[in-house]
């Protein structure tokens, strides 16, 4: 593939995952968690993230009132925990529900060429 | 030989390169996280490894995080970054208040300088507002058009891929504060100071602190303005009393301290405005004109920067004011989300 091609393949994989990264870390703070724990979760379940695209993330929602957190202590170490607040409870829900539709959505549309292709034949 | 710098010593130096690039209101919340994270990074990493890590391994880890201004850069307000990449951002904003900063420093000091010569405060005070509005513009341009051939020349060549945590400079030592007088003895030495100011301004007799044996005196505007000026030195020591009480952080203190500086530029206009504030006293020799009107004139380059001074802390207060309050907001709604 050329490297103009790889370029617009890599925005459009970056652009793709943005807006899934905001749903992950939202589901993923239903239950407390400092960043760190959270970077290894997401990266274990298939979802690398930079911890400098994941730090700045978790502030930016947290100025969005989206999370709450707070420094504890643990295993020796101050840490910051963060969870998900009351409103972002409910932004998470609506943000699941658009996320369901749009995935339905895409996989109808990439079914219906497969399925006019099978009739043609 | 240089000495290999040992792990902790390799984290507090990038720890600190990220810090002085972060946001003043936020840097040490995130450089603490920052670093919390790196932490657990490297010890996940020795627990991997089964033995503690070594400087080099410490090193890559940190490369691998990334270089100070990239990490720094999405921390930053976005706002007003159209000309200059996140990354060099930080970088650009502070060169641009340093130079800007130094050049009215020294512009203003040659002012006061001029002021002592002939010229008079009419004339170099609208010099100084143009040369300060000129830098205002120039400055900012050629410090942009470097930037922009900076960034021009990293896009070319790629240096922030070449850096290494070696290299960055090390953390500076703290200095230990000066020895503070107790309390007790400032505000003894303050009320003296203040009975000491009271009797210089009303005692016509105490004039010799001004003028040798009767060589000059105060002008007539002087003379008006004594109880001002007494207030003045009264409410400015006040603000150092109630450091040591529990007024101290309170937000009217911010009022409190604008309210005297902006009294304080008034009384020194008045003053500049009214014309020499010494005149011959009693014992007047007039072949000493000259040094009279040197000694008028250093008066007035007092007061020109007593303007200056008063009227950056109004700025600094009021800056200080409204970050002071934007925090309170913050912490107002985390913690009426913590509590539902």
């Amino acid at each position: 593939m050329a490297t103009g091609n790889l370029d617009t393949l890599e925005n459009l994989r970056l652009e793709l995952r943005r807006g899934c990264l905001v749903l992950a870390v939202l589901a993923q703070l239903r239950s407390e968690s400092h960043g760190y724990a959270l970077a290894k979760t997401l990266a274990e379940s298939g979802l690398e993230i930079d911890e400098n695209t994941l730090y700045p993330l978790l502030r930016r929602l947290e100025s969005q009132k989206l999370l709450v957190s707070d420094w504890r202590v643990e295993d020796k170490r101050n840490k910051r925990f963060y969870r998900l607040s009351e409103e972002g409870q409910s932004v998470l829900e609506w943000l699941l529900v658009e996320w369901r539709n749009i995935n339905g959505a895409v996989e109808k549309l990439l079914e219906a060429p497969l399925a006019a292709g099978r009739k043609q034949a | 030989m240089k000495r290999e710098l040992t792990n902790q010593e390799l984290l507090d130096r990038y720890i600190h390169s990220v810090k002085m690039l972060l946001p003043p209101d936020k840097m040490d919340d995130i450089a603490a996280e920052i670093r919390s994270n790196l932490e657990s990074l490297a010890e996940d990493k020795a627990e991997q490894l089964g033995r503690e890590l070594s400087p080099g391994e410490m090193s890559s880890i940190l490369k691998q995080h990334g270089h100070p201004m990239v990490v720094a850069s999405p921390y930053r307000d976005p706002r007003g970054r159209g000309l200059i990449s996140p990354e060099l951002f930080p970088l650009y904003w502070f060169t641009l208040r340093a130079i800007f900063g130094t050049w009215v420093m020294i512009r203003v000091i040659i002012a006061v300088f001029v002021l002592q010569g002939t010229a008079t405060a009419g004339s170099v005070l609208p010099r100084l507002g143009r040369d300060i509005l000129l830098a205002a513009f120039f400055i900012p341009a050629g410090v942009t058009l470097l930037f922009a051939v900076w960034e021009y020349l990293e896009f070319k060549f790629r240096y922030s891929e070449r850096w290494k945590p070696e290299s960055l400079p090390p953390v500076p030592r703290t200095p230990k504060p000066p020895k503070q007088p107790r309390p007790m003895v400032q505000i003894i030495g303050q009320v003296v100071w203040l009975i000491f100011w009271a009797m210089a301004l009303f005692l016509p007799g105490m004039w010799w602190v001004w003028g040798g044996r009767g060589v000059f005196s105060a002008s007539e505007a002087v003379y008006a303005t004594r109880l001002p000026m007494w207030l003045l030195a009264f409410f400015g020591i006040s603000q150092l009393w109630l450091n040591h009480t529990r007024f101290a952080a309170a937000t009217w203190r911010s009022f409190l301290r604008i309210a005297v500086s902006v009294a304080g530029i008034a009384l020194a206009i008045f003053l500049l405005r009214t014309g020499d504030l010494l005149v011959a006293g009693p014992n007047w020799d007039p072949t000493q004109a000259k040094p009279l009107a040197t000694l008028n004139q250093m008066v007035g380059g007092v007061l020109v920067l007593a303007c200056i001074f008063w009227g950056l802390l109004c700025v600094l207060e009021l800056r200080r004011y409204i970050r002071k309050s934007g925090r309170r907001l913050g912490g107002d709604h985390q913690t009426a989300d913590s509590a539902s």
